[in-house]
């Protein structure tokens, strides 16, 4: 079944490049959907149907964390997963990525298997209708 | 801070992005030149800023020809180099920053002390490359096959 993909960046160029490695990577995708912040971000899901979430940290108006936090406060887009797309890497914001259930932290520059490992996991369990909310995230997204 | 942000990791934050997102072949250069002299002044030049703060505060810079900001446009978002635009060049230098200042922390700041701001760019017309010199900053020359750029960091406070 194909899947909606929101990819949230302030950088066209980083939101063209995902969607690319998305693409390349045969993934059955439905829609690829964009955001150029959070709040852009909260206007698509609230209008479209999101499968999985890409997001960056470091963006005005709205950061991904705030993004991820106004998510968790509903009930029906807090069971979206989410992949942090970032450059920044601390264990601060590691530590915050997994209290917020962060399904995957990809820091940029990222390879191409670096995405297309962690959609793996996160929609190719969904597709198998196995229970991945929950679970314990892995040592290698983080 | 100035102990930890060295040369030698913001040499290797930048082969870091720009080998593994833009695939450009480089090569550091070690030699004593000002910036004005560094660039052949016959284009214009992309000349992007990036704030930070935390325990201390400055900005990190790359600057580029713009024929480099074509080519690494191009090379990014897998396009032929004249079906790129000037908005995709800004963005991709924007980005090519972002990510060489986030791996530059990424090596000592580990409780995320630091915080960056959203990049900027200045466009730096022909033969007028002085104002280059007002950064004053520690910059890494990097040859390309055919071209050249440099990036750096300027610590303030």
């Amino acid at each position: 079944m194909a899947f909606n993909v929101l990819i949230v960046d302030d950088s066209s160029s980083m939101r063209a490049i995902i969607k690319k490695t998305i693409k390349a990577s045969g993934f059955n995708v439905g829609h690829f959907l964009t955001a150029e912040d959070g709040t852009d971000a909260v206007k698509v899901l609230s209008t479209k149907w999101v499968d999985v979430v890409l997001t960056d940290i470091n963006m005005p108006n709205m950061n991904g964390i705030e993004l991820i936090k106004r998510m968790k406060e509903d009930e029906i887009l807090e069971t979206i997963p989410v992949v942090i797309v970032t450059t920044e890497g601390s264990e601060k914001v590691k530590k915050q990525s997994m209290e917020l259930g962060v399904k995957a932290l990809i820091k940029k520059p990222f390879k191409p298997e670096d995405i297309r490992n962690a959609l793996n996991r996160i929609m190719g369990e969904d597709q198998d209708g196995q229970k991945y909310y929950g679970r314990e995230l892995e040592g290698s997204d983080f | 801070m100035d102990k930890n942000i060295t040369v030698e990791n913001l040499r290797e934050a930048i082969f870091d992005v720009l080998e593994t997102m833009f695939f450009e072949p480089l090569q550091s250069v070690d030699r004593d030149i000002k910036l004005s002299e560094w660039f052949s002044q016959k284009e214009a030049l992309f000349a992007a800023k990036l704030d930070f703060n935390g325990p201390n505060s400055g900005f990190f810079y790359i600057i580029v020809p713009e024929s480099v900001a074509t080519e690494i446009t191009a090379n990014f978002l897998g396009i032929d180099e004249d079906k790129t635009d000037n908005e995709q060049k800004i963005d991709t230098i924007k980005e090519a920053l972002n990510m060489i200042g986030g791996r530059v922390f990424s090596f000592f700041d580990r409780e995320g002390e630091y915080k960056l701001n959203i990049p900027e760019l200045i466009r730096v017309e022909a033969h007028k490359y002085e104002i280059l010199e007002k950064i004053n900053g520690k910059t890494v020359l990097i040859e390309l096959t055919d071209n050249r750029l440099a990036a750096g960091v300027r610590i303030d406070t």
